[in-house]
């Protein structure tokens, strides 16, 4: 009792956090059971009826959420395999510029858009590309590539190019970083000996650099596997429109659009998406960094 | 032989390098041309590269709109008030937890490790806030986002760095918890507390989420809410229409023009502080990463 009164300051400046984990990340965690509910808002989380895993065996009946599942896996998967490696030659690339204060501007104006807003982000896109006056559509049409505007916004088939088009004007400079950072640490007598045997650009690249990162390499794209049912939400539900939202749909905006738009009705439901996108994340979560430190000794023998 | 291609190989990429910075830089550079251009004379098109015709009337037309200039004092009211709190609970927090023998040291570093891990979700927490009556209320703003897991381990990692030697004597001349808090650590984390400003600074300036789940009401909306709302339908044409209105019905702004100035009233902030965010978010990251 005696050393709580001694610590009673520590204490004190630790309640207002202990409170605020509590209330906005414990009390949403207890919430989930509403998921096994048919939860009614009168009754409330405590009295609503309990109807077991009725609500995720309906999940897989609507077609709005296999949908958005699908459309989900099909972004995160092109997000992963387009944008993951064009960031380790972008960061390869950077490496090469031997001026450094080109390639200091190159790098501090390649991370510029990762600040903005998706907001900004897809207004200034919406911009650029729109049919009357956007500076896209002005440039194909005077070099004659295309006759008329192209409607790029509210094309089906457009839609998904321009995810990946935005998604690495916005994140490629960033996620950079860490591989930049990881070739800045390779030992620079390795090139000078390659140089004296002859090796060209490309063969130091492939013998050198990339052999310098790979453990970096195969750790972020590991993390960047825990991520797969997170396709972005901000950027989703930024730059889609009513034209593409069959194709936009995932599911953070379909949970969202639930809560929006139904209101109660699709609280125990909404709430079941969630949760199953969760799970899936954990397992996925808890499977990467099993293998990542699989991965992680392997390269220490 | 061997020297004409190393050339080649630098030049294409030189080449290429410009390219990204160009379309990195150039999208920013257009919108604000554009906003600066006289709006009817930027309808004829063909501004790419100068303002053809200057005139500030876009921005007067926002500032002569209420429902604009509210949503940006609400944004700035969650900037300044909800980065402070947060700078206050955050190092007080971490300074508790850097102390050895604090009873509740370990409990509580569980305590906020695992909502980094695991969350209700959106709609458990949506029904948890409407029962605390954050639903339309301004404090929504604020509250949810007192605290976060990394600041604090950030803010832990620094001050557990801090030499011990500096409080022990303070405590030698019989200083109590409060003191040392007060006169030794907060001065001495100024450059933390610098990084995880900008951190929470814009992440409560660029938030929509926030505003666009909690906020029924549009009075409470912040600038990037109601710039989205823009930017997904038509409603630029209405502040057209108003300011319409008050400058005895002649046309002087279009709806694509404001949205333009919109845009870059809400970039520019963030531009201001790039250069301070660029630096601190690269040791943020590698920290970050060094640490996870």
């Amino acid at each position: 009792m005696n050393k709580l009164y001694r610590q009673r300051w520590l204490i004190a400046f630790t309640l207002p956090g202990f409170i605020f984990f509590l209330v906005f990340s414990y009390f949403p965690m207890y919430g989930v059971i509403i998921s096994f509910q048919d939860y009614d808002v009168f009754k409330g989380i405590l009295h609503s009826d309990f109807v077991g895993f009725e609500n995720f065996k309906t999940l897989f009946d609507m077609p709005d959420f296999t949908n958005a599942l699908k459309n989900t896996i099909i972004i995160s998967l092109m997000k992963l395999f387009i944008i993951f490696p064009a960031t380790i030659i972008f960061a390869l690339l950077i490496n090469e510029i031997n001026t450094g204060w080109f390639r200091k501007f190159v790098q501090t104006t390649s991370y510029l858009p990762y600040f903005v807003s998706w907001v900004i982000a897809a207004g200034i896109w919406y911009k650029l590309l729109s049919i009357d006056g956007g500076v896209v559509n002005d440039l194909l049409m005077s070099l004659h590539i295309i006759k008329e505007p192209f409607y790029f916004v509210a094309d089906q088939n457009a839609f998904y190019p321009l995810i990946i088009f935005t998604e690495a004007w916005k994140g490629m400079g960033f996620s950079a970083i860490i591989f930049i950072a990881a070739l800045s640490g390779i030992d620079m007598q390795l090139y000078e000996a390659a140089r004296v045997d002859g090796a060209s650009r490309f063969r130091q690249i492939w013998h050198i650099s990339l052999p310098g990162i790979k453990n970096t390499i195969v750790l972020m794209f590991i993390l960047s596997v825990s991520g797969l049912l997170r396709a972005g939400q901000d950027q989703m539900w930024t730059m889609s429109n009513v034209t593409v939202q069959h194709k936009a749909e995932i599911l953070d905006t379909l949970v969202l659009r639930y809560l929006k738009d139904m209101g109660m009705m699709g609280y125990s439901i909404g709430t079941a998406m969630g949760i199953f996108q969760a799970f899936i994340g954990l397992v996925l979560f808890i499977t990467c960094n099993y293998i990542a430190k699989a991965a992680k000794s392997d390269s220490i023998i | 032989m061997s020297t004409k291609k190393i050339d080649l190989f630098v030049i294409c990429n030189t080449i290429l390098m410009l390219l990204f910075a160009f379309i990195c830089i150039y999208p920013f550079y257009y919108v604000i041309i554009i906003s600066l251009n006289d709006p009817l004379d930027a309808q004829r098109g063909g501004i790419y590269l100068m303002v053809r015709s200057f005139s500030i009337e876009n921005y007067k037309a926002i500032f002569k709109t209420a429902e604009l200039l509210n949503s940006y004092q609400i944004t700035i009211f969650r900037v300044v008030v909800g980065s402070i709190l947060h700078l206050i609970l955050t190092s007080m927090f971490a300074y508790a937890l850097t102390k050895k023998h604090f009873v509740f040291r370990k409990f509580l570093n569980w305590w906020m490790l695992i909502p980094m891990y695991f969350s209700g979700g959106i709609i458990p927490t949506y029904v948890v806030m409407d029962m605390l009556g954050l639903v339309n209320n301004v404090m929504v703003y604020v509250l949810p986002h007192l605290l976060a897991t990394f600041h604090i381990l950030i803010m832990r990692t620094y001050l557990s760095e801090l030499p011990p030697a500096l409080e022990e004597s303070a405590v030698i001349d019989g200083a109590g918890d409060v003191a040392v808090y007060w006169k030794i650590i907060i001065p001495l984390s100024a450059p933390v507390m610098a990084t995880i400003a900008l951190f929470i600074g814009v992440f409560h300036w660029n938030d929509w989420f926030t505003g666009f789940t909690y906020m029924t009401s549009e009075k409470l909306w912040t600038a990037q809410n109601v710039l989205l709302k823009i930017i997904q339908s038509n409603e630029a044409s209405n502040i057209a229409s108003i300011s319409k209105m008050n400058s005895g019905f002649k046309q002087t702004v279009t709806a694509e023009s404001v949205k333009m100035a919109m845009l870059v009233l809400t970039t520019v902030p963030v531009i201001i502080v790039y250069p301070f965010l660029q630096k601190y978010f690269v040791k943020g990251m590698m920290l970050g990463s060094v640490k996870g």
